[in-house]
């Protein structure tokens, strides 16, 4: 279980982390976010890595500087370190000197990976350096596991292990967090996101928690259409794509809305459709960004 | 897993200890068989030293440890990717570090050991296997006999002087470490010890030079001298090493001491001991900078940028003592040394900037220190002329 409250961090005037409270309960968590919205430095922070600026993380109940809050969590970083000239068994060693790990779990999953043995981990590949520290992460014995951009640079297939191996993990009651940029790489993965937004909480949930106050609708209109007609009927539009004569627009799900916009427009054809599963994070943001721009009006 | 730790860290620098003994083994080698025994011109109270050799044999190899083991101590913060993972162990900041440094300390304690004796085997055997009073080698030219003086040499002191030498290579080690301490890049890490044993010494020295040398015609230079070692970093310990082991060894064993300059030299080595073994207990007990400065500057060495500042004010400092060396009773001197340091210090400054346009900040501190140290001058002038105005 890790808890943060009031966390901020702060890298000169940037506001990297801005008073964010989250809990982070056993199971999987996402944490979505576009590029620099905070997610690996709200990682380090609670690894103990940086230090915060103000408020709090905690590990079990524990200070996430203290040692017993060290010893509950393992955090591996989207670009971890491995020991100059070091193979895979010294890799391991010199891990084994700073945290605690499953050795048989971990050679059965470097195994499973294929990975060479004998060859200096630098030499590795993006893939086979992220597969291997995967593993490391995986077969540490802490409580909490914080991985960043887990599945960067790996292909489907691996990218399936893992998550079955990562979704194991989590069945003994581990607190697990997986950070992307990405939504659609954890889809069967997280029970709950949590999505953030120039350091803070832009919302959490479930999948279909997110994006729920939105509603997507494709329709064809008799004349060329714009955001304004849509803006001009009262309703606030979060996106507005036309593709041909087609037009996708997305707007804060209002009841009615729908025969509204039929009566008052008078499209071709007008339907409500789903949303892509990677495009519910980029609508947050959208939807955000235009909040922004209409308090900074 | 502490322990798996320390032994992992050992077998990662075992090869480290390796070169570095066997560095130390083939210069000891080599200078402690080139190296002439004693020289002696005539009368035995004129022969030069003889057991400083011992310790010239040392110079290579404990300089390089001195100055490298620190790096390799503190290098776990000059990466992004090392901090990620030391930072989140469970025992960091202070345990690894602690580690770290006392693993070092181990390597570089190794290397002057093997210096230290060996130099001491090979000098007792060249010893013990020459003849009292024989001429070992003699050169037409110059006229110069080299003999052996057996009655000179006393072994019986060099366990101490070697418990000196630990003292001394250590506390030299842990200024290094401090020094190294200030950096989070390798860069940053290389000026500060460059440039960092010359102001810490400066800090202490220039000051009670300049206050004495407003007060005190005539300065007795042997009383400043070991001082000035201080400032030489990974080379002081063996100046003060050679000074030490010539008394202790070819003299008189203690009694030695307390003749001539050694007493000052034993002041400037106490001092010395005592300066490092505080920046000792400092690296130990610091906390690691937060791990977002790793690789790059950080709260703590933003005082790196004012190093050529204070390098400045401290040689500013020393030209404003001219009285010191006796060159400052001719107005003209003081002047043209004056003139000669202030462009040296835009032209270092500006390097070190790598822009001959320097920034506000750089120009307000070069202004300060410029008008600082010609305060310093006017008062020195003024005090030199009323001391002795016939001089001007």
């Amino acid at each position: 279980m890790i808890e943060v409250n009031g966390l901020t961090k702060a890298f000169g005037n940037l506001k990297a982390v801005d008073n964010l409270s989250v809990a982070f309960e056993p199971g999987v968590t996402g944490l979505v976010g576009h590029n620099g919205a905070g997610k690996s430095t709200l990682l380090r922070c609670i690894a103990g890595v940086f230090e915060p600026n103000e408020g709090e993380a905690k590990v079990n109940g524990n200070l996430s500087n203290t040692k017993q809050a060290k010893s509950d969590l393992f955090f591996l970083p989207d670009d971890p370190f491995a020991p100059m000239g070091a193979n895979i068994r010294e890799t391991f060693n010199f891990y084994s000197g700073l945290f605690e790990f499953d050795k048989e779990k971990f050679n059965s999953l470097v195994k499973t990976f294929g990975l060479p043995n004998n060859k200096a981990v630098r030499t590795f590949s993006k893939g086979m350096k992220r597969q291997l520290f995967v593993a490391l992460a995986l077969s540490a014995k802490a409580d909490n596991l914080l991985l960043d951009e887990a599945f960067d640079g790996l292909d489907p297939m691996v990218v399936d292990v893992i998550k079955g191996e990562i979704i194991e993990c989590a069945s003994q009651n581990k607190t697990i967090v997986v950070s992307s940029h990405n939504i659609l790489a954890l889809e069967r993965l997280a029970d709950r996101f949590v999505v953030l937004n120039k350091g803070q909480v832009a919302k959490q949930g479930s999948q279909e928690d997110i994006g729920v106050e939105f509603v997507k609708y494709q329709a064809a209109f008799k004349f060329k259409a714009n955001e304004q007609n849509i803006a001009d009927l009262g309703y606030e539009v979060v996106s507005f794509r036309s593709v041909g004569s087609v037009s996708h627009f997305v707007i804060y799900e209002t009841p009615g809305a729908l025969e509204h916009i039929k009566e008052k427009l008078d499209p071709l054809f007008i339907e409500q459709v789903p949303f892509e599963p990677d495009e519910v994070l980029t609508l947050e943001m959208m939807a955000a960004k235009k909040k922004e721009g209409g308090e900074n009006a | 897993m502490l322990k798996q730790y320390i032994r992992y860290q050992i077998r990662k620098w075992l090869p480290l200890l390796l070169v570095f003994v066997l560095y130390a083994t083939f210069s000891t080698l080599i200078s402690g068989l080139s190296l002439g025994v004693a020289r002696y011109y005539g009368t035995p109270n004129a022969s030069t030293y003889t057991g400083e050799q011992i310790v010239i044999a040392m110079l290579l190899p404990s300089f390089s440890s001195l100055f490298i083991l620190p790096f390799f101590v503190y290098s776990y913060r000059t990466s992004k990717k090392a901090v990620d993972t030391f930072y989140q162990a469970a025992y960091a900041d202070k345990t690894i570090r602690r580690t770290r440094i006392l693993i070092g300390l181990g390597i570089v304690l190794a290397t002057i050991t093997v210096s230290f004796w060996l130099g001491t085997a090979l000098y007792g055997l060249r010893y013990a296997a020459t003849p009292a009073e024989q001429a070992i080698t003699s050169t037409g030219s110059s006229a110069s006999t080299t003999y052996i003086l057996r009655n000179y040499v006393n072994f019986a002191y060099m366990p101490l002087a070697y418990l000196v030498g630990v003292l001394l290579f250590s506390g030299q080690y842990f200024i290094n470490c401090y020094l190294v301490s200030l950096g989070n890049h390798l860069i940053d890490q290389i000026c500060t010890v460059l440039f960092g044993n010359f102001i810490l010494a400066g800090i202490v020295v220039m000051p009670t030079l300049y206050a004495l040398s407003l007060t005190w015609t005539q300065l007795n230079s042997d009383f400043f001298r070991p001082f000035f070692y201080y400032g030489l970093g990974p080379v002081t310990p063996i100046l003060f090493l050679a000074i030490l082991v010539n008394p202790l060894v070819v003299g008189e064993g203690p009694n030695g001491l307390l003749d001539g300059s050694v007493p000052h030299l034993a002041i400037a080595i106490s001092l010395y001991v005592v300066f490092a073994a505080v920046l000792g207990v400092l690296v130990m007990k610091e906390k690691d900078p937060s791990g977002e400065y790793a690789g790059k500057a950080g709260p703590r060495n933003k005082a790196i940028a004012f190093i050529p500042h204070v390098a400045g004010l401290l040689t500013g400092i020393a030209f404003s003592c001219t009285g010191l060396l006796g060159i400052g009773r001719v107005l003209v001197i003081p002047i043209f040394l004056f003139a000669i340091f202030g462009v040296f210090y835009y032209i270092a400054l500006s390097l070190w900037r790598r822009n001959f346009k320097l920034n506000k900040l750089d120009w307000i501190c070069f202004a300060s220190v410029v008008g600082f140290c010609l305060v310093l001058t006017v008062i020195e002038m003024v005090m030199s002329m009323l001391r002795s105005p016939l001089n001007y």
